[in-house]
């Protein structure tokens, strides 16, 4: 079987132009020989393992198979093999796919959002650092110092760098504030699940109150005014 | 063996009772699982004792030792400087430190030579210096020769005379270690039920035992199969249970089959086999085993057998027609079964696998163009010979000191006790006995690189 050279082109369109990739044994131990040739995808249609000429091939791996993207034919590999339906996609693998490339960019990426959560944390003091602190739900005791509270936003900044920043850039964050504090305060009730503002129903969850209060944005000045007593 | 219904009598005492006579002589549980046919892996380990055996062990985890060659290739990480011309020395870094002094080493081409003292650590392994080992002023190593990720080999050692000494290297065993688990099942059988019986006869024997136990039997039996075919192991690598029960004990699970040697030899077919693909996959498992005359037992469901008839016939008959000499006016029965295919010095016999068309548990992966459950083309290479008096399949029953805890089964009296119906003692109230079966056993496959699977993709 051979297939045209637009058939290639679309056979290896999933996978990076550059990079390392290596397909490991999962137990080499166990491992013999894994032999790759075409397969049935997941729809019933058959898809060649090619080379870059289109010509069927197979590959036998007994131990790591090194893959530079910058090679048509180990490109055409690894498309083949990171979708094969027992060795990758059964319900025990027995292969690998480690793209080091992939795999720095998502170290990179999630290093990038760490530092960059960490900077809104450092900038913040006093009041704006405890009403950020309440938005993500850290309990901020009266007594509490701000060494305290940032430390437990540094620790969350690290394990969930993008609840962070998505909460810092939320268009929302002002109602959430003046509902967090507002329940701290004693100025809203949260009871039984449901949140009330002068015994009016404000919402049966944390979203449909903030939906509350940002329909009624004329309220605020006066909930402020509570807020500061 | 026969098999036939009858009442509760005279007959039916407790000395020709089957569950008297497992107690008595074990090796009546061995003639049960022949009774039923879909129990392919159970009657050859259990049933003959012939292709593989079973063997008590007192504890719950089995380890064994596997070696494998003697030597290993070096990787090479690209750095040479050098190429040998003119008898010089040149050198090549890799990354194993495994070559000693003296050494002869042959790289991709064919281009042989010798290790001229220790290795130097460097940035990617080890750096090695070299001298060619030719009588050709002109011979050279080649860059391409010794390329990332090419392998070098040694092919022997070449001294001066009077040397100091030889150099040592050191190859381990792999160890493999796999767990036995328990498996139990019971019945209860009402005072009703009770005079339905059930006789067999086999080897000039005639026992009996209560027909509504026979199903729960026949159940047990058949998870016993699917268990030594597709158990998963609960154990990690410290020989702790991950998986603990809602007693707060933990379960200890072994791996069937089918998880040892997943990864051994694999290949796949589109459910059309050839006779080339079959010689093909035989001459993978002769070139990672390096035996000779083996004799694979292939273990299939019905859509493997069809694909393994067809490439036969195929290499038998290639223009589809049988040819025969009809003589006229007799019958004529036509067809051929095949079972057994010779080639390259190896061979293999096919072992139908019902377990692998069950539609109960196959039913949702169906293959488009056959119908047939993909399961059912699993082709399963065994190699169940014996090396020097060890079986490569084995069964380990827990069990020691005349304890064999492979099938044990135990009738709880009820208000119905089979045995005395006069009896005044009882376990409990409820009108009924209770058969309870358990096992405690586990599969192990010694060598799991000697064996291979075909599967559908």
């Amino acid at each position: 079987m051979e297939v045209s050279a637009t058939k290639v082109k679309e056979l290896m369109s999933s996978t990076p132009s550059e990079g390392l990739v290596e397909i490991r044994l999962k137990d080499p131990k166990r491992s013999g020989t894994i032999t790759v040739r075409g397969y049935s995808d997941e729809s019933g249609n058959y898809r060649p393992l090619v080379d870059q000429n289109g010509k069927e091939r197979v590959i036998k791996i007994q131990r790591t198979l090194n893959l530079n993207m910058k090679n048509v034919n180990d490109r055409l590999a690894l498309a083949h093999i990171q979708e094969h339906p027992i060795y990758i996609k059964g319900s025990t693998p027995i292969l690998v796919v480690v793209n080091h490339e992939v795999e720095a960019n998502d170290f990179v990426e999630k290093k990038n959002k760490e530092s960059q959560a960490m900077s809104i944390i450092e900038k913040l003091e006093g009041e704006p650092l405890r009403d950020f602190a309440r938005v993500l739900l850290i309990t901020v005791n009266p007594g509490s110092s701000d060494k305290v509270i940032k430390r437990y936003l540094y620790e969350r900044a690290t394990k969930d760098p993008e609840l962070i920043i998505n909460e810092w850039e939320s268009d929302l964050r002002a109602f959430k504030v003046v509902i967090r504090k507002g329940i701290d305060k004693g100025v809203f009730t949260f009871r039984n699940g449901r949140y009330s503002f002068n015994e009016e129903l404000m919402g049966t969850s944390f979203e449909a109150a903030v939906d509350y209060l940002k329909k009624n944005e004329d309220l605020i000045p006066s909930i402020n005014l509570l807020l500061n007593k | 063996m026969k098999f036939h219904q009858g009442t509760y009598g005279k007959e039916t005492m407790q000395s020709n009772a089957l569950s008297t006579n497992l107690l008595k002589y074990p090796e009546i549980a061995k003639t049960l699982i022949r009774q039923y046919p879909q129990y392919s892996l159970n009657y050859f380990i259990d049933g003959t004792s012939r292709f593989a055996k079973e063997e008590l062990i007192g504890e719950n985890a089995f380890r064994w030792p596997i070696i494998g060659r003697l030597n290993r290739p070096s990787t090479c990480t690209g750095t040479i400087t050098g190429n040998g011309v003119g008898f010089s020395t040149f050198t090549v870094e890799f990354q194993e430190n495994y070559f000693n002094p003296n050494d002869a080493v042959k790289f991709k081409g064919g281009t042989q030579a010798i290790v001229i003292g220790e290795p130097v650590a460097s940035s990617g392994g080890y750096t090695f210096t070299f001298k060619l080992q030719t009588n050709d002023a002109n011979a050279l190593l080649l860059a391409a020769n010794v390329a990332a990720g090419l392998t070098a080999n040694t092919v022997g050692s070449a001294f001066p005379e009077g040397s100091d000494r030889g150099y040592e290297n050191h190859v381990y065993p792999d160890w493999y270690i796999n767990y036995i688990g328990i498996a139990r099942k019971s019945k209860s059988i009402t005072g009703s039920a009770l005079t339905d019986i059930t006789w067999i006869e086999n080897n000039g024997q005639r026992l009996w035992y209560f027909t509504d136990e026979e199903l729960m039997r026949e159940e047990f039996l058949y998870q016993k199969e699917l268990d030594d075919w597709y158990s998963t192991s609960t154990m990690d690598a410290n020989g702790n249970s991950t998986v603990i029960g809602i007693d707060g004990k933990p379960i200890v699970k072994g791996d069937g089959i089918l998880r040892q040697i997943d990864a051994a030899n694999i290949d796949t077919y589109n459910g059309t086999l050839t006779e080339d693909a079959i010689t093909a996959f035989l001459a993978q498992l002769k070139l990672n085993t390096g035996n000779k005359n083996s004799h694979w037992m292939v273990f299939t469901g019905t859509a493997g057998q069809v694909a393994f008839h067809k490439a036969m016939k195929d290499l038998v008959y290639p223009s589809g027609n049988l040819v025969y000499d009809a003589a006229v006016g007799q019958e004529v029965e036509i067809g051929v079964n095949f079972t057994s295919y010779n080639a390259i010095g190896q061979r293999l016999t096919l072992v139908h696998t019902p377990i692998f068309d069950d539609p109960n548990l196959h039913g949702n992966d169906i293959d488009p163009v056959s119908g047939y459950p993909k399961e059912s083309f699993r082709m399963v290479f065994l190699d169940m010979g014996v090396t020097n008096g060890v079986a490569n399949i084995e069964r380990k029953v827990k069990g020691a000191g005349g304890i064999d805890r492979g099938m044990i089964v135990k009738y709880i009296a009820g208000m119905v006790n089979p045995f005395d119906q006069k009896s005044m003692m009882a376990a409990n109230s409820r009108d009924a006995f209770t058969c309870e079966i358990l096992c405690e056993s586990g599969i192990i496959v010694r060598n799991p690189l000697a064996c291979g699977q075909l599967v559908y993709a």
